[in-house]
């Protein structure tokens, strides 16, 4: 394809609708003011006239505007009249891609695709051709995976071969998941917070209601309480299954695909080169039910527009998983990882436990028991402050305890480290590349250095800030260990005085 | 008790004068501010609060000026970094010790600037720019940071790799 393309005709109508979304909830606040005016409504509509077709007139010359072109290694997008911006991205620059189906342009075979390189800094580029006929993104991806001089009947075989799947998730997985998941709870804090704040603005209203309601009894107050609870499970189940249905995850030639939505229906395909980490996490309650989940860090974020889904900057490649599968699963999905576990002696950085260390700052928290005790008030508010910071002081320190009991690296020859750590009661483990880690940082302080002690740090690019795996209270040796086996290896080379 | 080990190159030492003079600066320019608010506060209220916050305010940025000439020959001292063949390390602190080492095939780009103060000292502020995040090395001489530069470039052309 060598001339430069327009975007498919629908979006001018995709955008406009999308405004025009935003622009109705002006229109009814607008009403609202003063609703029995008829004048008013008159004003109100023409003006939202106005404004679509303001934005229609925009959206077209948008897509007047805007064109692209796809070369055998290039791909170039030219914007504007008055201030022309041409923008060349070369395939082997690209993070990832995703493509993105709305079921209602499905029949039409159109989407939306999204294409990220990292660039430098903390910014990340997409590039985001907002709607293309489907055969742009196989011709592109055909060109990216440099299939252009394959044989068209290769590519089938290959395709066969290839397009296998490997994990798919079924209803009842999310269902776990969604329930394991900490966004069932911090939904319901939400929830609490905004009814909360709700009731401090409608106090005079609320409060009849809330009378008659703690007249009638506890029983009631408990269910209801139980009610918000069911549904704000069911919502988030709801939420879980639209996102996740039919999630798919294969191997393609070089590149992991990952295939979700019900709706508008996400495809990801990353090159398995530009994966910075692999990230497994375990919740207690997911350890205490042996399931896992896996997550892809990658150097691009996606940037979310219009808000719709803000928590697009994760890349799951196993939402949830038994531990017992997960290493034949990720065997078979990413070999390059997992092959190099099998080396005879992969040498493990010893981290024993440092019980006092770990915890001591933790302790500090007892020192809010002084002022309690000088308080004057009643003494059950004292009994349940004193309860709640000893309670509090507690679960820290029982955290640090696990977290010193779990802490682990190991390098594997070839270039892969893992670390293992645990953060506000979850199992963290990374699976890093060794080209992947940015910089490494040793800390100490006098007094830890007196005892042979040092903190390690890696950094590595994810998304749009740097993500610190920290190892914590390592003897010295160990941390310039880490250090010399993470630092890469240049052959032939000397340095020029 | 093993010693700490430090790593071979201090700043240059026309740094502590840089330093000297940024803290009289800001020190100063503080001064200043403080004044210029407790002049217009007194025009618009009447309370006896605004003479005792801005002595408390004139005794906070008199003691951290104070403190941190004090400190600049400790901060020279720990002060260091390192080039070798494959990275470079910034060494900060003594009471929290702190070595960060930055491999040069992972660094982006780097990035000299030089303000007036460091103009005058004939230095240059180095940030040097990985993927995941930026350090800065502050005051190096011209020459080091341009031999820095080209044994960088120098192992770009010999490593090709990417984030």
């Amino acid at each position: 394809m060598s001339k430069y393309q327009r975007l498919h005709p629908l979006v001018i109508l995709k955008k406009s609708i999308s405004w025009s979304f935003s622009f109705i909830l002006i229109l009814i606040f607008d009403i609202l003011r003063n609703p029995s005016n008829k004048f008013n409504w008159l004003s109100s509509t023409s003006i939202f006239g106005a404004l679509i077709a303001a934005a229609i007139i925009f959206n077209a010359y948008r897509w007047v505007t805007f064109k692209y072109q796809i070369s055998s290694t290039t791909l170039s997008i030219k914007t504007g009249i008055f201030f022309k911006r041409e923008q060349i991205i070369p395939f082997s620059r690209i993070q990832s891609i995703h493509q993105e189906s709305w079921f209602l342009f499905r029949p039409f075979r159109i989407i939306k695709l999204t294409i990220e390189t990292a660039s430098s800094g903390s910014k990340v580029e997409s590039t985001i051709l907002e709607l293309v006929p489907l055969s742009t993104y196989d011709l592109l991806e055909k060109l990216r995976l440099g299939k252009n001089d394959i044989i068209e009947t290769d590519i089938k075989q290959a395709n066969e071969q290839h397009y296998k799947e490997r994990y798919s998730v079924s209803l009842n997985d999310i269902i776990v998941f969604s329930l394991v998941d900490f966004n069932v709870i911090s939904g319901l804090l939400g929830l609490i917070a905004a009814v909360y704040h709700f009731s401090n603005f409608s106090n005079k209203y609320l409060n009849p209601f809330l009378n008659r309601v703690a007249a009638s009894g506890l029983f009631i107050i408990s269910s209801f309480i139980i009610i918000i609870i069911i549904v704000t499970i069911f919502v988030s189940i709801a939420k879980n299954i639209f996102k996740y249905y039919k999630f798919k995850v294969y191997r393609e030639l070089d590149n992991i695909i990952i295939e979700r939505g019900f709706f508008t229906r996400t495809i990801l395909s990353v090159p398995i080169e530009r994966i910075q980490a692999i990230h497994t996490k375990g919740s207690l309650l997911q350890i205490l039910l042996s399931l896992r989940t896996v997550e892809l860090l990658l150097a691009s974020g996606k940037k979310s527009e219009n808000n719709e889904n803000t928590e697009d900057t994760t890349f799951f490649l196993f939402p949830i998983i038994n531990r017992r599968l997960l290493s034949t699963k990720l065997a078979q999905i990413i070999p390059e990882f997992t092959e190099k576990f099998n080396q005879k002696e992969p040498q493990s950085f010893p981290c024993p436990p440092h019980y006092f260390l770990f915890s001591r700052f933790h302790f500090l928290g007892l020192f809010l028991l002084i002022p309690l005790f000088f308080w004057n008030s009643s003494s059950g508010w004292k009994f349940l402050f004193g309860i709640l910071i000893i309670s509090f002081t507690l679960l820290s320190v029982i955290n640090s305890i696990w977290k010193t009991k779990t802490q682990s690296s190991t390098y594997y020859e070839k270039g892969l480290l893992t670390v293992r750590t645990v953060h506000f009661f979850i199992l963290n483990e990374y699976l890093c590349p060794l080209n992947k880690i940015q910089s490494i940082s040793i800390s100490t302080t006098p007094f830890l250095y007196y005892q042979q002690l040092g903190h390690t740090a890696l950094s590595l690019k994810t998304g749009e800030t740097a993500l610190k795996i920290k190892l914590k209270y390592l003897s010295w040796p160990i941390c310039e260990n880490i250090k010399k086996c993470c630092s890469p290896k240049i052959k032939k080379y000397t340095l020029k005085k | 008790m093993n010693t700490y080990i430090l790593l071979k190159n201090k700043m240059p030492s026309s740094i502590k004068k840089a330093w000297i003079i940024k803290d009289l600066i800001t020190f100063f320019t503080s001064i200043v501010v403080i004044e210029a608010l407790h002049f217009l506060a007194k025009i618009f209220w009447h309370s006896t609060w605004i003479n005792k916050s801005e002595l408390i305010l004139i005794i906070i940025v008199t003691s951290i000026a104070v403190f941190s000439l004090i400190l600049i020959p400790y901060k020279y001292f720990f002060h260091r970094y390192e080039i070798n063949q494959t990275e470079v390390a910034i060494q900060t602190g003594f009471f929290f010790r702190k070595t960060i080492y930055i491999p040069l095939v992972r660094i982006q780009h780097i990035e000299t600037s030089q303000g007036p103060i460091l103009r005058l000292m004939g230095l240059t502020e180095l940030s040097i720019h990985t993927a995941a995040s930026t350090h800065h090395l502050s005051g190096l001489d011209i020459k080091t940071a341009a031999n820095l530069r080209t044994q960088i470039l120098e192992l770009v052309e010999v490593i090709r790799e990417d984030v």
